[in-house]
């Protein structure tokens, strides 16, 4: 019986571990309690929904945590940072899937489970919140936030003047070396569906495999490119805009900046969608609904745009004063474009770059 | 002596060679699912598959990784090991307790903070003058090297222990220099300690998931990350990853030798320390100072940073309490679970010659060549195939129960370390005294007693260290946690894996310190555990 007499002495350390989580600040508590809250009563306390999430814990916790207290829904969640795992997962489960809402940090997935039937028809008054381009044709799927496809450069090594002014323009000589991408991240594999809309199969095969003659680090994410670009690895990559703010957040003095492409309507300019759809299998619709509601209520789009430094969806919520107006800029591409992830798989396939 | 009953002597003998096979069946349970996988894997997208010529340049680049990381590990593990037990010098406890614990350290986590530190403008890199970035194959090595030489200082340290002083020291007598008496003693006693210790390296590098996709190497399961949608792909790099066992089974048979029946005839005295001879002490600090300074202190001090800046700019940190208790649960579960299906085989291996011991050992070792995510996508699909055998739509089913207790993740924790506590267990029960057992057989003590008294104390040491391998490796785990948890369960390796993922940098410092902590406590209990 030494082994358990060992353990009841090391209590105290385990119990150090403990303190220490029990100091840390509550992430998860609540914004403020919204002024049109319904107190939960011990009935509702009792309900649940299971949602599969592809968008971080970190990111969209305290949002579950809100919603939990204002309406007694408790959410059970399964978190995947890789959104294809998580869709695969809820395709192969099928009828047995305990999820009642799948949320997506790219929307390409949400497409080609609305187009497997996965997903249930959204209501016409929810679908109404924000712009046509960012929801489904079908109505299958809502975009809860945006994500701005940019470049992120060194200021001390690359002046602002000297960037391209089109995507395309990325491939001279001059960045040989110099660049970062992460060819099995989804948001690129999305931003390539997107090229092959805008440039043609012929065109985005050809920018690709120009690029990779320039022989660009690979990277696994967007945020190591971003650090890259900092420490000094490179100096160019091609990822999301938020991660740079983020990662500022925490440590202003990091040596990186965004950049979209000054020319408007550039395929180089692309906005991303994170997105939201009921699972057709589910036996709590009503209550998934509302979780759809809460994320697109105005006050989770200020939580996105102001936590998260992402662009809301919703007409009329005001972005973060950080991020730049680029609406301008943007090229419009149809969801379904973006959906055809497996023709853009078999693309980067074929050009070795998976 | 009166022969035992014939009946009662098979008995003895089939039933741990029954159970033995019986947990080695269990192995084939993910593989079931696997093949459930690629017959009924609904796909998202027709993408080509994996072309096989692409595949046997990674299958060669997975072995080189595998087998370089190896030697590395073996040599600087061993010397440190030698060290810490056979000599006396300046800070021995202290540096020996620090060197193994990079081994809490995640590889993806520790691939990260080297990757940043030795870019141009990283704190090393900038001053080292590198103009590049620090990634391939290279930094692999370094980072892989990093996390497992911990595995064979422990291992190496626990047979050290054992070693007889006697001959060693009349060999010293006789004038023998350290270095003759270490070829001529030590090694050869190593030998099977070094084949498990290279179960494990080799087997961890060619498994490892995160750090090469962090540093760009490409590897198998370098590969795998990126095709890890595709089921058949999977499967097909499954395929090489089984085919890079082959080699390294070889190599380990190689190793291993004739050494396995060398066992202790009585209890050793154990060897004293002598004062370390001056012109080793560099070569020593040096080893000491490698695996300090850049797989603790790097890491330990980039994650202080990552907390205090997060403290700096009044950020939040997410609330962990319920994280931590999932993390102890399921790691504390999972570990002794290893340690109890490992114990079977070590122990009926370890004490005699079966017809297929060999092929037995083979199928130990050979389970810790699958990849996590190979063993999760076996398990879910095992799970979704019982599901739907199961369900009479009455509602829940004994599955979902299963599943929601967490059992699942403990048998793919089983299934994924099962040879790491093998290998831990094995040098330590080879050790044990068979005449003091047969003495207190002939006197009348029962198997039990015999168990408690005699077996246990003597296996002690290898238990500790098996206990602690298999801790760490499972705080530390990702794939197989990420896919089989249950829902709303999250564990401190994911947090770390999430936070540092999407630049969270301050959460992932505080989850990473809280993982370091902990693997800090059990070493702590177990080391007290050892002097009692």
């Amino acid at each position: 019986m030494l082994f358990p007499q060992m353990i009841l002495r090391r209590v105290p350390l385990l119990g150090i571990i403990l303190a220490l989580a029990a100091c840390s600040k509550n992430e998860t508590k609540p914004i403020k309690e919204p002024t049109d809250a319904v107190a939960a009563t011990k009935n509702e306390q009792r309900d649940s929904i299971t949602l599969y999430s592809g968008r971080s814990q970190v990111l969209i916790e305290p949002l579950l945590t809100e919603f939990t207290q204002r309406t007694g829904i408790k959410v059970d969640v399964r978190y995947d940072k890789s959104t294809q795992n998580l869709a695969t997962r809820l395709l192969s489960e099928g009828a047995q899937s305990k999820a009642d809402v799948f949320f997506a940090q790219d929307s390409g997935y949400l497409g080609a489970l609305a187009k497997q039937n996965v997903l249930a028809q959204l209501p016409e008054a929810l679908l109404a919140l924000v712009p046509a381009t960012h929801r489904d044709a079908q109505g299958k799927w809502i975009a809860t936030s945006g994500r701005a496809r940019v470049l992120v450069y060194d200021p001390s090594a690359v002046q602002p003047d000297d960037l391209p002014k089109t995507l395309s323009e990325l491939t001279d000589s001059k960045w040989k070396d110099k660049l970062g991408w992460a060819p099995g991240n989804a948001s690129f594999q999305a931003h390539v569906s997107a090229l092959r809309h805008l440039w043609g199969e012929e065109k985005a095969a050809e920018w690709l495999s120009k690029i990779k003659d320039l022989n660009p680090k690979t990277y696994p994410k967007n945020s190591p490119q971003v650090k890259g670009v900092s420490n000094g690895e490179i100096q160019i990559g091609w990822v999301n805009h938020y991660y740079l703010h983020k990662l500022k957040a925490a440590n202003p003095e990091l040596k990186a900046a965004n950049y979209s492409f000054s020319q408007a309507q550039d395929a180089g300019n692309v906005m991303m969608l994170s997105g939201i759809g009921i699972v057709s299998h589910s036996k709590k619709k009503e209550a998934a609904q509302k979780l759809v509601e809460h994320l697109l209520s105005e006050k989770s789009q200020q939580h996105f745009t102001t936590k998260i430094y992402e662009y809301p969806t919703r007409t009329g919520i005001k972005a973060n004063a950080a991020l730049p107006d680029i609406s301008s800029l943007m090229s419009h591409v149809p969801q379904e474009h973006l959906a055809d992830v497996g023709g853009t798989l078999k693309m980067l396939r074929d050009l070795k770059l998976q | 002596m009166q022969p035992a009953p014939p009946a009662q002597v098979s008995l003895k003998a089939f039933l741990p060679v029954a159970g033995t096979w019986g947990i080695l069946a269990l192995a084939v349970v993910p593989l079931l699912g696997m093949f459930l996988a690629l017959q009924h894997s609904p796909t998202l997208f027709d993408t080509p598959p994996l072309a096989l010529t692409d595949l046997w340049p990674l299958v060669g680049r997975t072995l080189g990784l595998a087998l370089l990381v190896s030697a590395s590990a073996l040599i600087l593990g061993t010397w440190l090991a030698f060290a810490q037990v056979r000599y006396d010098y300046f800070g021995n406890g202290l540096l020996s307790l620090l060197s193994t614990l990079p081994l809490a350290v995640p590889s993806y986590l520790l691939a990260a903070i080297i990757r940043e530190n030795f870019a141009p403008r990283g704190s090393l890199g900038s001053l080292l003058g590198f103009e590049n970035a620090f990634m391939g194959f290279e930094a692999a090595l370094l980072v892989l090297t990093l996390s497992c030489t911990p595995y064979v200082q422990i291992l190496v340290a626990a047979a050290l222990r054992h070693t007889p002083a006697g001959p060693d020291e009349a060999a010293r007598t006789l004038g023998a220099t350290p270095w003759r008496r270490f070829v001529a003693l030590t090694l050869p006693r190593l030998r099977p300690t070094w084949a498990f210790a290279l179960v494990i390296v080799a087997f961890y590098v060619i498994s490892d998931f995160g750090a090469v996709a962090l540093l760009d190497c490409e590897v198998l399961t370098w590969a795998l990350y990126q095709s890890r949608h595709a089921p058949p792909d999977a499967m097909r790099i499954g395929f090489g990853l089984v085919a890079c066992t082959f080699p390294v089974l070889a190599l380990i048979r190689l190793l291993h030798g004739q050494q396995q029946a060398q066992r202790q005839l009585s209890e050793p005295r154990k060897l004293t320390k002598e004062p370390m001879p001056k012109h080793l002490l560099a070569p020593t600090y040096l080893a000491h100072f490698f695996m300090v300074s850049l797989g603790l202190f790097l890491p330990l001090i980039t994650i202080c940073g990552w907390v205090f800046s997060g403290l700096q700019q009044q950020e939040s940190f997410a609330q962990l309490g319920g994280i931590i208790s999932n993390t102890l649960i399921y790691t504390v579960t999972g570990a002794l679970l290893t340690l109890v299906a490992a114990l079977l085989p070590a122990y009926t291996l370890a004490r005699g010659k079966h017809r297929h011991s060999g092929l037995a050992e083979n199928a130990v070792y050979a389970t810790s060549a699958v990849p996590g995510i190979l063993i999760a996508i076996g398990i879910f699909f095992l799970v979704l195939g019982l599901n739907r055998w199961w369900d009479n739509g009455s509602g829940v089913t004994w599955v979902e129960l299963v599943e929601s207790a967490g059992l699942f993740l403990l048998f793919g924790y089983v299934m994924r370390f099962l040879s790491e506590g093998y290998a831990a267990l094995k040098p330590a029960i080879l050790n044990i005294d068979l005449r003091q057992e047969e003495s207190a057989q002939t006197l009348g003590a029962s198997s039990a007693r015999i168990f408690q008294k005699i077996t246990l104390p003597a296996i002690k040491p290898g238990l500790k260290a098996a206990y602690l391998l298999l801790f760490i490796a499972i705080a530390k785990e990702l794939p197989i946690t990420l896919m089989l948890t249950p829902l709303g369960k999250q564990t401190l390796a994911y947090r770390i894996f999430d936070a540092q993922q999407e630049g969270v940098l301050p959460d992932a410092g505080l989850a990473a310190l809280l993982l370091l902590l902990m693997a800090l406590c059990v070493q702590l209990i177990l080391l007290n555990w050892k002097k009692t």
